[in-house]
């Protein structure tokens, strides 16, 4: 439902923000468990820690819908 | 009302802590994450996420599945890389006053060694290095040296050699013989071993038929992995002269006093953090309890006692 969202709201370029969902070990960063994955960043040669995979838990859960994969 | 129970453990001729409870590598971040929610100073030592010569992103989502009892995960060394760790997190480690080890992760004997070279240059005040041989969820994570006695005593060996720091070589259950690999990182000069760390499992989905994880296996946790640590850890006991500190699954301090009794001198506490940052702490309160209650004095007193 959110990824139908996010193109729905993309195609008619409307700002819009998705509550991610992602099963949540910890809650607060430890366990790195609720990843949520961003578009990649081209400027990026080498992976880096959470760059592409933020955290549900600390980083959102709230992303613009333009970042997300 | 007995006297109080004395919870030192030392651990080798290099290392005493305040009690037996520790935190589990990548259970515990960096230590500095959650400050208003635990106090690390009241745990016998944390160790760190484990520390790769470059940062690694880890694996897409999803990343961790529940299981009964457990969970699965395969976050894939997801971590900030040993430039960052030192830049970052090392001045805050170093100021801690409880027992820091960190925790060290390579796909080579060169990568492994370039992260402790790197630290070891720093002079950190740390107290010591867990040798991560033993993730089952990364080609990169070890596991392919932690199921070699002969790899395993080399690379103890040849990361004794650049540290007099206090040295743990963390033992992966999914091997045929866990107290053969035991045995040789104590010949490469460990001066205690780690055991267990995940099981191998995988999840799928009845229904969409896709893995639970992004990786297909990952790494079983919690209690359901508890009888199976705790006979690995009994059987390295019996083989080993070196301290032995258990893992898998312990949620009480019963739990605890089990795997000291089978042969453990302290213990670190995983699965448990994600469900109460302070497990540990509570965990060394309600021990000394325990021991109090059962007039022992010292925890050498019951460790091994399973043993004939």
């Amino acid at each position: 439902m959110l990824s139908a969202l996010k193109d729905f709201a993309l195609e008619r370029g409307l700002p819009c923000q998705l509550a991610t969902e992602a099963l949540m070990g910890c809650g607060f960063g430890i366990c790195q468990g609720c990843s949520v994955e961003l578009k990649t960043n081209e400027n990026h040669s080498r992976p880096g820690y959470r760059d592409r995979f933020k955290l549900a838990c600390i980083d959102g859960p709230v992303f613009w819908a333009h970042d997300l994969a | 009302m007995s006297p109080m129970a004395d919870l030192t453990v030392t651990l080798g001729s290099n290392l005493t802590l305040r009690n037996p409870i520790l935190t589990a590598s990548g259970t515990f971040g960096y230590g500095d994450e959650a400050p208003e929610l635990v106090d690390v100073n009241l745990l016998g030592g944390l160790i760190t996420k484990s520390i790769t010569r470059q940062p690694r992103e880890g694996h897409p989502p999803p990343r961790i599945a529940e299981t009964p009892a457990g969970m699965l995960n395969a976050i894939g060394l997801a971590n900030i890389g040993v430039e960052r760790f030192c830049a970052e997190k090392l001045p805050n480690l170093a100021g801690l006053n409880t027992t820091v080890i960190v925790s060290i992760a390579g796909s080579s004997f060169n990568e492994y060694q370039a992260v402790m070279k790197t630290i070891e240059a720093r002079q950190p005040s740390i107290n010591g290095y867990e040798i991560n041989v033993s993730c089952p969820n990364v080609a990169e994570g070890g596991m392919e040296f932690g199921i070699d006695a002969a790899v395993t005593e080399g690379l103890t060996r040849s990361l004794r050699q650049l540290t007099e720091r206090f040295l743990m070589v963390k033992l992966s259950p999914n091997v045929t013989d866990i107290s053969e690999i035991a045995l040789a990182a104590q010949a490469g000069g460990a001066d205690a071993v780690s055991a267990i760390n995940t099981v191998v499992g995988m999840g799928i989905d009845p229904r969409t038929g896709k893995f639970q994880l992004s990786n297909g296996i990952g790494g079983l946790s919690g209690p359901a992995i508890r009888p199976i640590a705790l006979a690995a850890v009994y059987k390295i006991a019996r083989a080993v002269n070196i301290p032995v500190i258990g893992i898998g699954g312990i949620m009480t301090a019963e739990d605890v006093v089990a795997f000291i009794r089978a042969g453990a001198c302290a213990v670190q506490i995983g699965t448990a953090n994600f469900r109460d940052p302070a497990a540990g702490v509570r965990l060394a309160e309600r021990l000394r309890s325990f021991l109090e209650e059962w007039g022992v004095g010292q925890l050498s007193e019951i460790r091994g006692s399973a043993h004939p």
